[in-house]
């Protein structure tokens, strides 16, 4: 098993034409294999920082660096899945070819290629619907599709965009479960972001809270749930006082 | 009813219709049939001339087809270079409106100097004409491509050629046939006109030329014939496109399903 990587913001600072800036002198680490979600009001900059730990945007001041082997490198090119908001399959392309085209950009051979991406797709529990198109899938498939595709290169960092946020409570909390169950099973580092505090209470290792633009991180808390999550944790009095807790440091960071 | 029946039946009767008007007005207000030649004699025309109009719509057909093709060939390898490069798009850009703007009449004397009478120069102004939509189609459709798939390709470190190929030519594809689909209509029009001026050299006379002849002749059944001979040429290759496109989209964009 490779090791995963740990993610540092030092300092960052990104601002956008016009307003105010996401962030100011934001410092933030992410330890390796743990899994982070991040909570925050709409508009605070939690797609941004996402972008930033994927190489896919750069900050004015300020670094943002994966650690491996307690080495420093750009998150650009990192070894780092991504999940976006929708599932963004390419609608040419059947749900398998779909999976596959990481590995065909990274110009992994055919055979292989075949290997990984089954593995995949068994892995979310897609099987035997590898032919269909896109349109062909239910909502909740095109995700588990997106899964497949974010995971079929093994990433070391795994960033997920509220990524089951157009779903119904079900399905979202089932892939929930599997996203978790992933992430043990991997040791990967990941970071979810949600607008849902009880998904937020259920997934992480750890919830960092944002406030309003320009975000400062207004809360930071260690899950006091027990490791292995199942649905009847939901019910539980910690679960609850955690989602209390939650919900009173997201208040304090709106006003 | 079929479906079939059911959408073939209004057009069909609406087309019955006004034939039989057609030819009841003109017979009854007495119209000289050079001004206004009745159905039925452009029917017997269309017979009378059958190996010359179906000479004229085959050589017509063979020029609008191949400055179809070479639109569709180089309009969308223009776009390509041009959709991949910005400084490209910006630096030539512009001047590809010249080929939408500039009257096809007054080039094609000067595609006469370059390329001699006949189908050569035809076919070159058939290209004129008709390759603009073509590149305006495909370029948009690149531009519009989703930013949040041009980031995952980024993601995974896609090189240019693989946007390009696996991303944007893809994307683009339901633009660029809309684009072929118009390229199509003008493709004829242009070989038409182009023969009005450069098609005498052939020996094989297009419509354009069969047009010209029945015009100064007077017969003016024949030119009714000769323009209907265009817009079949014009629909089948329509026809053709629209297949071609409905081939390659059907399998997953939604204008191609249902
Ligand atoms: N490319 C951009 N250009 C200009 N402004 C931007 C850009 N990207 C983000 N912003 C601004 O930065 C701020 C943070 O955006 P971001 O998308 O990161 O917020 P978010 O926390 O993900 O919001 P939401 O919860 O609604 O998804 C927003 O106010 C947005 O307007
Ligand atoms: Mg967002």
């Amino acid at each position: 098993m490779e090791p995963s990587v740990a993610v540092r913001f030092d300092n960052v600072e990104r601002r956008f034409d016009g307003g105010r800036p996401a962030f100011t002198g934001l410092s933030l680490s992410l330890d390796a294999g743990t899994f982070s979600v991040l909570l925050g009001p709409s508009g605070c900059g939690k797609s941004t920082l996402l972008r930033l730990a994927a190489g896919l945007d750069e900050p004015q001041t300020g670094r943002v660096s994966l650690v491996e082997d307690g080495l420093d490198r750009s998150p650009i090119g990192g070894p780092t899945g991504f999940v976006f908001q929708d599932a963004h399959l390419l609608p040419w392309r059947t749900l398998e070819e779909n999976v596959a085209l990481p590995l065909e950009l990274a110009g992994i051979d055919p055979e292989a290629r075949r290997h990984l991406t089954a593995a995949a797709i068994a892995r979310v529990g897609l099987a035997s619907h590898e032919k269909k198109m896109p349109h062909e899938l239910s909502g909740g498939m095109k995700m588990r599709a997106s899964l497949a595709r974010a995971l079929v290169r093994t990433p070391r960092l795994f960033l997920l965009d509220e990524p089951f946020a157009a779903l119904d409570e079900l399905t979202r909390q089932r892939l929930d479960d599997d996203v978790r169950a992933l992430a043990q099973d991997l040791r990967i580092t990941v970071l979810f972001v949600t607008h849902s505090i009880q998904e937020a209470a259920y997934l992480a290792d750890r919830v960092i809270v944002f406030s309003q633009r320009p975000a400062r991180v207004v809360a930071d808390f260690v899950s006091p749930l027990p490791r292995e999550r199942t649905s009847l944790l939901r019910f539980s009095e910690a679960f609850s006082s955690f989602v209390a807790d939650l919900h009173v440091a997201l208040l304090r960071g709106e006003s | 009813m079929s479906k079939f029946a059911q959408f073939f039946a209004p057009p069909v009767a609406a087309l019955c219709l006004l034939v039989a008007l057609w030819e009841g007005l003109v017979r009854a207000l007495a119209v000289p049939a050079f001004l206004m030649p009745p159905p039925s004699a452009i029917a017997r025309a269309a017979m009378e001339n059958g190996p010359l109009l179906r000479a004229a719509v085959l050589q017509t057909g063979m020029t609008a087809l191949a400055g179809f093709l070479l639109s569709a060939c180089l309009g969308n390898a223009a776009a390509w270079l041009l959709g991949s490069f910005r400084f490209l798009e910006r630096a030539f850009y512009p001047y590809t409106l010249f080929l939408q703007t500039v009257p096809i009449v007054t080039i094609a004397p000067l595609l006469v100097l370059w390329f001699g009478s006949g189908s050569a120069a035809v076919a070159v102004a058939a290209f004129i004409v008709s390759v603009f939509p073509v590149i305006t189609g495909t370029i948009s459709g690149m531009r519009s491509v989703d930013p949040n798939l041009r980031d995952l390709f980024r993601l995974y470190g896609a090189t240019r050629l693989s946007i390009l190929t696996k991303l944007e030519i893809p994307a683009a594809l339901p633009q660029t046939v809309t684009g072929l689909r118009v390229a199509s209509g003008l493709a004829v029009i242009g070989a038409i006109v182009g023969e009005f001026v450069a098609g005498f050299a052939d020996e094989s006379p297009g419509l354009g030329i069969v047009v010209l002849t029945a015009y100064r002749q007077l017969k003016t059944d024949l030119l009714f014939a000769a323009v209907l001979g265009s817009s079949a040429l014009g629909l089948a290759l329509f026809a053709g496109v629209q297949l071609a496109g409905h081939l390659l989209l059907r399998r997953w964009h939604p204008s191609a399903r249902s």
